[in-house]
């Protein structure tokens, strides 16, 4: 059953791209799920494609790699210092990040039987990455924190002006790209769309912006005040005398 | 007593012997030579991206004598010697291993973006020797973040500013920073003295600003008839 379904993944890939000669990962069962061991260092090292494939495997995840994609996984190389064992609970996240420090991503499968997607970061098929993303709601960002898929989440600021939070962040994503930060000033929220260690550690940030003013805040802004009536009662005071010296004696 | 070797099994399992020595001596050399000593004194497994595992090879340091460096201090001697090249060990997967790649990729590479945590400034005590890129937002009770921001530019050079990938960014009334540990512990002191500047230069302004109107009060009062009040 489960192999008549995959082959049916399999066909429609091809139909799908019918030039791109797509590769497709055959995840392991999930009874066969365990500990992996990936050694590769040194003149031992592996392609990157080799080891998200072995990784795929092992963390149960049935691939679809295009073209493209494979020919420059192909030709990077893993370098580790030492045999890295990855524990069973651990397999999903350690693909994820390892294809993500290597300018790729996976997409989650539009319904259950289709495979990932590995899209490079600056190829083609970018685009997707971000219509793509999954929308997240705040409760789920820790969940999301070492997880490296693309991820959308608002939040609403209570205390500060979204659009000038927005606007502070902006220097962060230089390269026009697929993570930003948008204001919705309506409701002043942010909307982040992110990989999931972003979006928690950005979330962090706006969270301490967004706080309850402190008692140096007030002697702040009781400061702020008193300059702005001091300098008023003077404007006032030197009409006075202007107009006093105005009076005919 | 049936369960007696079971138990003994146990716990032979659990002291099983460390296999690391108690120190290593870092002489002069390559940045490799004192990774490749330092790296299996911490327990840690690198992965090595191309650009930082060709900066192992390229750079070397001079050390009058060799050093012994113990066990304890492995992690923190290896931080601080990549430190110095712009370089990080990115802990991946819960620390499972770390990434090793260069921090002024920090803002331009999303990968090591990902790395940035965010911090409270209580942390930035526990956080000083931290080798990862730390994000910070600092409260500004007086100074104009602006202003701050500028002043921070200018010592670039000093800090290493854009080869440890820092940057910094004014909000409303705030600025927000972003610097390895000990970068940002420096930055950090000079946000808080521009502000207590700021604060002092706020408090000569309105003492001034006191003066001057009690001056035109004076005057009014000068003048016959004239009631210097409201």
């Amino acid at each position: 059953m489960k192999f008549s379904r995959s082959a049916a993944v399999a066909f429609t890939c091809a139909l799908a791209f019918p030039q791109a000669a797509r590769l497709l990962f055959q995840a392991a069962s999930r009874a066969e799920r365990s500990d992996f061991v990936l050694v590769s260092s040194g003149v031992d090292s592996r392609t990157v494609l080799a080891v998200i494939s072995e990784l795929a495997r092992a963390a149960d995840r049935r691939v679809s790699i295009g073209a493209n994609e494979s020919r420059k996984l192909e030709v990077q190389k893993v370098v580790l210092t030492g045999p890295l064992k990855v524990p069973a609970s651990k397999i999903e996240s350690a693909l994820e990040s390892i294809a993500f420090t290597y300018g790729f991503i996976f997409l989650p499968p539009e319904s259950e039987d289709l495979p990932w997607t590995l899209v490079d970061l600056e190829g083609f098929d970018r685009n997707q990455i971000r219509t793509r993303a999954r929308l997240i709601s705040v409760e789920e960002i820790d969940a999301y924190a070492s997880r490296y898929v693309m991820v959308s989440v608002v939040l609403k600021l209570q205390r500060v002006d979204a659009l000038k939070v927005s606007a502070s962040l902006r220097p962060f994503f230089p390269e026009s790209g697929l993570e930003r930060v948008i204001a919705i000033p309506t409701s002043n929220s942010l909307q982040i769309s992110a990989v999931g260690p972003t979006v928690a550690a950005l979330t962090k940030l706006v969270r301490g912006i967004d706080r309850e003013p402190t008692a140096v805040d007030e002697k702040a802004e009781a400061r702020k005040k008193e300059i702005a009536d001091l300098k008023a009662r003077i404007a006032a005071l030197e009409k006075r005398l202007e107009a006093q010296a105005g009076k005919p004696k | 007593m049936r369960r007696l070797p079971y138990l003994a099994l146990g716990i032979f399992a659990v002291q099983a012997p460390d296999s690391r020595p108690d120190s290593v001596t870092i002489e002069s050399g390559t940045l490799r030579a004192a990774f490749d000593k330092l790296l299996p004194m911490t327990g840690r497994i690198a992965l090595l991206l191309p650009e930082a595992d060709r900066k192992l090879d390229g750079v070397s340091f001079k050390s009058e004598m060799p050093y012994v460096v113990p066990r304890t201090d492995a992690k923190k001697m290896l931080e601080q010697l990549l430190l110095t090249q712009g370089l990080a060990l990115l802990p991946e997967v819960d620390g499972l291993y770390s990434t090793l790649c260069s921090l002024a990729a920090t803002l331009n590479d999303p990968h090591t973006r990902s790395h940035i945590q965010t911090v409270e400034p209580s942390e930035i005590p526990a956080s000083r020797n931290l080798n990862v890129p730390l994000a910070l937002a600092v409260p500004l009770a007086h100074a104009d973040a602006s202003v701050v921001v500028e002043s921070l530019r200018p010592r670039r050079g000093e800090l290493q500013w854009e080869a440890l990938g820092c940057t910094a960014s004014a909000g409303p009334s705030y600025v927000i920073v972003i610097c390895p540990g000990p970068a940002l512990s420096v930055a950090l002191e000079k946000v808080h003295r521009l502000d207590e500047e700021a604060d002092l230069a706020a408090g000569k302004t309105i003492e001034d600003l006191r003066a001057r109107v009690a001056a035109l009060e004076a005057k009014l009062a000068e003048k016959p008839g004239t009631k210097p009040g409201r």
